[in-house]
């Protein structure tokens, strides 16, 4: 059976399981605020019983800049294109027990329901290790682009992500990998 | 790491394989390629089957590990951050210009 495994890069990676949640937070660390119009300072993993999961593993952070630029965990801003594979936020490994190619697979961000609905009040963008953009990669129908994988039984997708609050208040979407493979 | 349908065609030596994209059917790793521009992600595989026509060929990746991305991708997305700052400068540039005018 296939199998997804979605990972939040750092020092040590943390896994993302199905109950747990990534939160994009401000230059405070966990559970710090982002202001309106600004981009997030820190990333991490909370529990479904509110714990900071990626806390002993200094997590990545990809903050966007400009369409074609990214700052890495507070650093000087750096084109987006040149950003490496350890630099990117999350790691989504697909597996398969026979040797597959994956063709057409997105990445984007949703309201948590409907896979077309954008996410409320946040604008989000993303970005494959190696794009020259940003994306705003916001449902379905916006999604980033992956490259294409030549055939293997194990798959890994670097994802650059970030987001920035429209309006005050908590905001919760959802993310959401599709592909095809054969 | 990724690369480029040319790049891995033309480790094939085949002659004029450049010419064949699109009139020939063409497999990269189980991808068919019909793109000279074509980015296929080998992950960290040191070979790759590459299928032209009928006849199979097997080549082996000796890029360095430490690069994410072929020279050749890197040239690219270079080129096309280059363009968009410099769709975006202009854009700027046209800003400026109205306000001044108006």
């Amino acid at each position: 059976m296939a199998t997804f495994i979605w990972t939040l890069q750092g020092t040590t990676p943390t896994t993302i399981d199905a109950t747990d949640r990534v939160q994009l937070a401000g230059a405070g660390g966990f559970d710090s605020k982002i202001t309106v119009g600004q981009y997030n300072d820190s990333s991490h993993v909370k529990t479904s019983g509110n714990a900071n999961k990626s806390s002993a593993n200094a997590p990545r952070n990809n903050k966007f800049l400009t369409g074609t630029t990214i700052s890495i965990n507070g650093a000087g801003g750096i084109n987006l294109n040149t950003a490496t594979n350890a630099n990117c936020a999350l790691l989504i490994n697909f597996a398969d027990p026979a040797s597959v190619a994956i063709t057409g697979a997105i990445f984007y961000a949703y309201d948590g329901t409907t896979p077309a609905t954008p996410p409320v009040g946040i604008t989000f963008k993303a970005a494959e290790q190696g794009d020259a953009a940003w994306t705003d990669a916001e449902g379905s129908g916006s999604g980033v682009t992956l490259n294409d994988k030549a055939a293997s039984t194990s798959h890994n997708y670097f994802v650059l992500i970030s987001g920035s609050p429209d309006s005050v208040g908590l905001k919760s979407y959802a993310f959401r990998c599709e592909l095809t493979y054969s | 790491m990724k690369f480029l349908s040319s790049e891995l065609l033309a480790k094939t030596r085949v002659e004029n394989v450049a010419d064949m994209i699109g009139k020939i059917s063409i497999s990269i790793g189980g991808i068919s390629v019909n793109d000279s521009g074509h980015v296929i992600d080998l992950g960290e595989s040191k070979s790759v089957e590459v299928i032209i026509g009928d006849d199979i060929h097997s080549v082996e990746i000796t890029e360095a590990d430490d690069s994410d991305m072929s020279e050749g991708l890197k040239a690219l997305r270079t080129a096309e951050v280059e363009a968009i700052e410099a769709a975006e400068k202009e854009a700027e540039e046209n800003k400026s210009q109205d306000l001044m005018g108006a």
